[in-house]
């Protein structure tokens, strides 16, 4: 079973997102604000993070940087979920180190596509 | 009132007519004399001397008949010797009539009494003819008779002299008349001349030097000095006319002193409006040198009007690109496609000041430009604002964004039957919220990119494109879509079409949104679509064709316009934002080009924009 980490701060986005996944048959973690995410996905290992921007403590710039300076985590793919649209904030989210960027509003199926391109390379 | 002018040019022509007339007089009364002495000449001595003549021949008449009665005994010489005795008193009597001559009546006395002693000899000798016989006839002849006879001859002739000496006279004395006359004449003439010229040469400095001292003293008050008089002497019309001109120059005096006091008035309520009016104005003369700078400008700029008056704009004010305009403007005339406003922005001690600058020429009568005047619209605020609204419209997406994902995928969930079976009603219901949650998605994002085209803050990334690529890539998503409604889309491009200057993407989009609007607005079964392009000189164009129900004309001029909808048949709106041809616009004007559409209802739309075409690599 392949394990999703959110780190989401809306609890809105969370509850389908999650609900989703689960009946997708992931394995799937929630993390309502950066450093807890961060702390998450040392433990947790995840296959894949699906990471907001915009979070309490600490945002998702700086957690995937953190993430991707760590031995252990950095080669987990980070997928940029998030509500900025500007080009500066996603070529942002590629230099430090984001494998996707997914503009909110989405849909489920766009969340799919993405974990099966993923998925399926392996 | 003495018209001494008047009175003395009449004056001195009556004069000049008088000793003109005098001069005539002159003349006629010299050729009468002339003619007189002539006519005296023929009348006194002509005749007497045609009767000393007459005299002579009758005498010398009647002296053959003596000597033919004594020799020849001649009975007709009696008669003949009257004969002559009868002319010859004839001729005498008549030069008695016409005695002129001092002398003259003393010799035809003399005659008379030698005739009369002529004639009784005469009768002598006949009887001494007749009685004594010839001899002695012929002793009387010679000794009596003859001698008279000789003597009488001689005084006749002594009078036809005197006469003629008279003539000679006369003639001598008439050509000393006309000589005399000539001379007199031709003098009298030269007076005249003179008289007159120095009359005209008076005439002329009496009234020419007064009107030559007007002419510049006019002059002086035409170059605006009104404090010119001019000496009033006499009462003729010369000083007349310079009294009312006195009254002229005083009346122009103090007209001019209330409309310079006018004009001064007029002026400070012109110069306290301009420096009142919070906009930057700048005046420049044909010469690009500076006339006027108002309070705003000299904020704007930090001069000071002082100090750069009658200055080259370039020298004081550094900013080339007004100065540009400001040429272009003066150019106008050649070419019309000039920008006549820029936007600039200018530092004013820390902050940044943003001006909007508007050249306006300043035309005369004739409409020759004669200087400019440069206004500089302070549009920080406007700025601002516009900022404010792009953050507005960047901060109000940004926050429509979450709830829309929870919504849409909540919905979408609950569709797909992945939290539990579903009802046709709650179908129904949930697609109705998923379809509208759509809705608001593209509005969202078409109300975004709107802000920021607007706010040019997204840089068109131009370059060079074959256009039946990008057709092919718009159009692609649509063929299933036109295929379940029986609709068909040709796309008509020449082969060797150019390559325009493009942002691939968001030309791509433009056609996206016209084709999508075709395809919206085309009928079930039968809808047709045609793309074409057409090559001009420098531009393609791109026609987007349908054969929908067309637009209705009020709508075709605001349909670029935002959140302009046309409705559907149903008069339903048909899914659009209406944001997207306000965006096409956006696009299209960015590139240079233009996009407009014609339509007749009924007929079918026809969508036009213009790319330019890339110089040819």
């Amino acid at each position: 079973m392949k394990k999703v980490l959110i780190i989401e701060d809306e609890k809105n986005i969370v509850l389908p997102l999650k609900m989703f996944l689960m009946k997708k048959e992931y394995d799937v973690r929630v993390s309502r604000d950066g450093i807890e995410g961060i702390k998450l996905a040392q433990e947790y290992m995840p296959d894949i993070i699906l990471l907001d921007i915009l979070l309490p403590k600490m945002n998702g710039y700086l957690v995937c940087e953190a993430l991707k300076e760590e031995m252990d985590t950095k080669n987990i793919p980070v997928i940029f979920i998030s509500a900025k649209t500007q080009e500066k904030d996603i070529k942002k989210a590629f230099e430090v180190g984001g494998q996707e960027y997914i503009i909110k509003p989405f849909v489920h199926e766009d969340i799919e596509k993405v974990l099966k391109k993923y998925f399926e390379e392996e | 009132m003495g018209k001494s002018i008047k009175f003395k040019m009449t004056s001195i022509f009556i004069l000049i007519f008088i000793v003109l007339a005098a001069n005539s007089m002159w003349s006629v009364f010299n050729f009468n004399k002339l003619n007189n002495s002539i006519e005296e000449i023929m009348e006194s001595n002509y005749a007497s001397v045609v009767a000393a003549q007459n005299m002579v021949v009758a005498l010398e008449r009647q002296d053959s008949a003596e000597l033919s009665h004594m020799f020849a005994d001649d009975k007709n010489s009696q008669e003949i010797f009257l004969e002559n005795e009868k002319k010859f008193l004839m001729w005498l009597a008549r030069a008695e009539d016409n005695i002129t001559e001092h002398g003259e009546e003393e010799i035809l006395e003399g005659i008379n009494n030698l005739y009369t002693q002529y004639i009784e000899r005469y009768y002598s000798l006949i009887e001494i003819q007749s009685s004594e016989g010839i001899e002695e006839a012929r002793n009387y002849y010679y000794n009596d008779v003859l001698p008279l006879f000789e003597e009488s001859k001689e005084e006749a002739r002594s009078l036809q002299e005197l006469n003629q000496n008279s003539m000679i006279e006369q003639r001598n004395e008439a050509q000393r008349i006309a000589e005399n006359a000539s001379y007199s004449t031709l003098l009298i003439a030269f007076l005249t001349i003179l008289l007159g010229l120095i009359l005209v040469f008076y005439l002329m400095s009496k009234i020419v030097k007064p009107i030559d001292n007007l002419i510049d003293k006019i002059k002086k008050i035409s170059e605006g000095d009104y404090s010119q008089q001019l000496d009033v002497t006499g009462d003729d019309e010369i000083s007349e006319l310079a009294s009312e001109f006195n009254i002229m120059t005083e009346k122009l005096k103090s007209y001019e002193l209330l409309n310079v006091r006018r004009l001064m008035k007029e002026k400070k309520k012109a110069e306290a409006i301009v420096e009142s009016i919070s906009d930057g104005i700048i005046v420049t003369d044909e010469d690009n040198k500076i006339l006027l700078v108002n309070r705003a400008a000299e904020k704007a700029l930090g001069i000071k009007e002082k100090e750069v008056i009658n200055k080259h704009f370039l020298e004081e004010i550094k900013e080339e690109e007004i100065f540009k305009i400001i040429k272009s403007m003066k150019e106008k005339n050649k070419i019309n496609n000039i920008k006549k406003n820029i936007n600039i922005t200018l530092k004013s001690g820390e902050e940044l000041k943003h001006y909007n600058i508007n050249v306006k020429p300043i035309r005369d009568k004739d409409g020759t430009n004669v200087g400019m005047v440069t206004l500089m619209q302070d549009i920080t605020k406007l700025k601002e604002v516009d900022q404010m609204k792009s953050d507005f419209v960047s901060t109000v997406s940004h926050e429509f964004r979450t709830p829309l994902t929870s919504i849409g995928m909540s919905a979408g969930l609950l569709l797909e039957g992945i939290s539990g079976d579903i009802t046709e009603d709650q179908k129904e219901l949930l697609e109705a919220i998923k379809e509208d949650n759509e809705r608001l998605k593209n509005l969202v994002s078409d109300l975004l990119d709107l802000s920021r085209l607007e706010s040019g803050k997204i840089q068109m990334d131009i370059a060079l494109y074959d256009i039946r690529k990008i057709i092919q890539h718009a159009v692609k998503p649509f063929y299933r879509q036109a295929e379940d409604k029986n609709t068909s889309i040709s796309i008509n491009v020449n082969d060797n079409v150019s390559k325009v200057k493009a942002d691939f993407n968001k030309i791509s989009w433009v056609l996206t949104n016209l084709v999508g609007n075709a395809l919206r607005y085309t009928p079930e079964n039968g809808g047709k679509i045609e793309i074409e392009v057409k090559e001009t000189a420098n531009k393609i164009l791109v026609a987007v064709k349908d054969n929908g129900k067309g637009i209705p004309e009020e709508f075709q001029k605001k349909i670029f316009e935002k959140f302009v909808q046309v409705k559907d048949e149903k008069g339903e709106n048909t899914g659009g934002t209406g944001l997207g041809l306000a965006i096409s616009k956006e696009i299209v004007n960015a590139h240079g080009g233009d996009i407009w559409i014609e339509s007749e209802p009924g007929n079918g739309s026809k969508f036009y924009f213009t790319l330019y075409i890339g110089s040819k690599l």
